[in-house]
């Protein structure tokens, strides 16, 4: 069942098990930092 | 204490030790023991990463932080997704290639069984320390409060530990810091949710929020660059960013959480949840501590939330001194209220002359508050030569056991036994994988 849980894409690695592949799930975690950040520094400057 | 308390307490501990025992009971060998046969999903390594990361001393101390200079901590965890990033696409693919046991091991590969020991045993030392005081803090702060015994707090949360994670290795502890991840999580959110409904009627979310923000509690972001400012963006984002490197890529407590994922898929995904989460979490942490600093802008509070401090300094020949700052402490406070409701007042009817009035009187009341706290402080020093007079750590415990419903306390103290259960966890079984002799593994 494994194989089947987790295909390897033609280059030899894993899929992830959710999202479209890894750069795009990097890119995820990079973009809601960045949004996590704007964020903060909006409710910083909007309440101070 | 009441007997709810203590059955949800109990109960808590109780399903954490047998659950654990439960879920280690098919050990055959030291893949069993060490990597949990490699068995776990991404949520399962995601949860007990941050199980392990956060300790008891996470709930106590950061809403406290938050209490006293504000939310300015967060900025300590920007550089941690970005770590996550990089430990995906380098270190666990090279671990799980390699199949090692242990982060060291991977040393052994690379130069020789000498580095490899010696890393270990820096290893050892430094978190079988570092082991003793996720204990011990905690413990030292529970018998304060709570008159519990000191030894035998320390005992109670050790032996338990012991008892799942030799039985059960990696399988029980990471099974075991998915529920106390759980637990926590419910006791963050049950908590937040009673300290904004304690808050005065008159006075709603959003004119909290207003007040903390007025009163310099809400400085999230801080994009000013200085050497002296230990919390600011890049401080976060470049000093967080290699200790988060550094923790999570070497420190076998955590290696041995993602080595114990299905496969490296599993493995990275479980760290970059851990990228996306960690810091909507410790924003959350600190958000309770600002919303226990408003509510106590409308309620009577010590000039010093230590109660065996402030029990010593009563016993003392400077016990009249300290009646008198606490009496001066209760006259600001009833003076700052009444601004504050005047800030709030002068808000609602728009008048930002009349509110900016109320906000300079506000900061001027408050810092002559800080200056009589920290006079306390200074008896409290004076009586007591041992004591740093730092009561931070006991303010949200405090808050805790004085404004919650009964039951809700038996969940935040079954909130902080499972933070420090887990990353005791965590230490105690990475440490034994680290002591197993190199020869055991060939």
């Amino acid at each position: 069942m494994r194989g089947t849980e987790h295909p390897t894409a033609p280059d030899g690695e894993e899929q992830p098990p959710i999202g479209r592949s890894w750069r795009v799930l990097y890119a995820v975690v990079i973009g809601n930092l960045a949004l996590l950040i704007l964020l903060f520094y909006a409710f910083t400057r909007a309440f101070s | 204490m009441r007997s709810y308390d203590w059955l949800v307490l109990v109960a808590s501990l109780l399903f954490i030790v047998l659950y654990g025992l439960w879920k280690g009971r098919r050990n055959r060998d030291l893949d069993g023991y060490i990597l949990g046969d490699r068995s776990m999903r991404w949520y399962t390594v995601a949860f007990s990463i941050m199980a392990t990361q956060a300790s008891a001393i996470t709930f106590i101390s950061t809403p406290g932080q938050a209490y006293v200079d504000g939310m300015r901590f967060v900025q300590f965890y920007f550089g941690l997704p970005l770590a996550m990033v990089v430990l995906s696409i380098t270190a666990v693919p090279l671990y799980r290639r390699l199949k090692v046991y242990t982060a060291y091991e991977y040393l052994e590969h690379r130069f020789d069984v000498k580095v490899r020991s010696l890393a270990a045993i820096l290893f050892l030392v430094q978190r079988g320390l570092a082991c003793g005081l996720t204990i011990y803090a905690p413990a030292v702060v529970l018998s304060v409060l709570m008159g519990w015994n000191l030894h035998v707090t320390n005992v109670v949360i050790g032996v338990l530990v012991i008892i799942y994670t030799a039985a059960g290795g990696t399988k029980a502890v990471s099974h075991t810091n998915f529920w106390q991840m759980v637990i926590i999580l419910g006791g963050l959110v049950t908590t937040l949710a009673i300290a904004v409904a304690l808050l005065p009627e008159s006075v709603s979310f959003t004119e909290a929020v207003h007040v903390a923000g007025r009163m310099g509690r809400l400085n999230a972001i801080d994009f000013s660059f200085d050497w002296n400012n230990r919390y600011n963006f890049w401080s976060g984002i470049i000093g967080g960013f290699f200790l988060a490197l550094s923790y999570f890529g070497t420190d076998q407590s955590q290696v041995g959480r993602y080595l114990s994922g299905q496969s490296v898929a599993q493995s990275r995904l479980g760290l970059l949840f851990n990228g996306m989460v960690k810091v909507p979490m410790q924003f959350v942490i600190l958000f309770v501590g600002t919303m226990v600093f408003v509510v106590h802008q409308f309620h009577e509070t010590p000039i010093h939330f230590n109660p065996v401090e402030t029990r010593r300094v009563e016993a003392s020949s400077l016990a009249g001194e300290f009646r008198v700052l606490q009496a001066e402490h209760d006259a600001l406070a009833e003076a700052k209220r009444a601004e504050i409701e005047a800030l709030l007042e002068a808000r609602r009817a728009g008048d930002r002359a009349a509110e900016a009035a109320a906000a300079t009187s506000i900061d001027s009341i408050h810092a002559q508050a800080l200056d009589v706290r920290l006079q306390g402080r200074e008896i409290v020093r004076q009586v007591n030569p041992g004591s740093d007079g730092n009561d931070v750590n006991y303010i949200f415990l405090s808050f805790v056991l004085a404004s919650l419903p009964v039951g809700v306390i038996g969940l935040v103290l079954a909130m902080i036994f499972a933070a420090s259960m887990s990353s005791t966890a965590s230490a105690s079984s990475a440490a034994t994988n680290t002591a197993v002799p190199p020869t055991r593994f060939r």
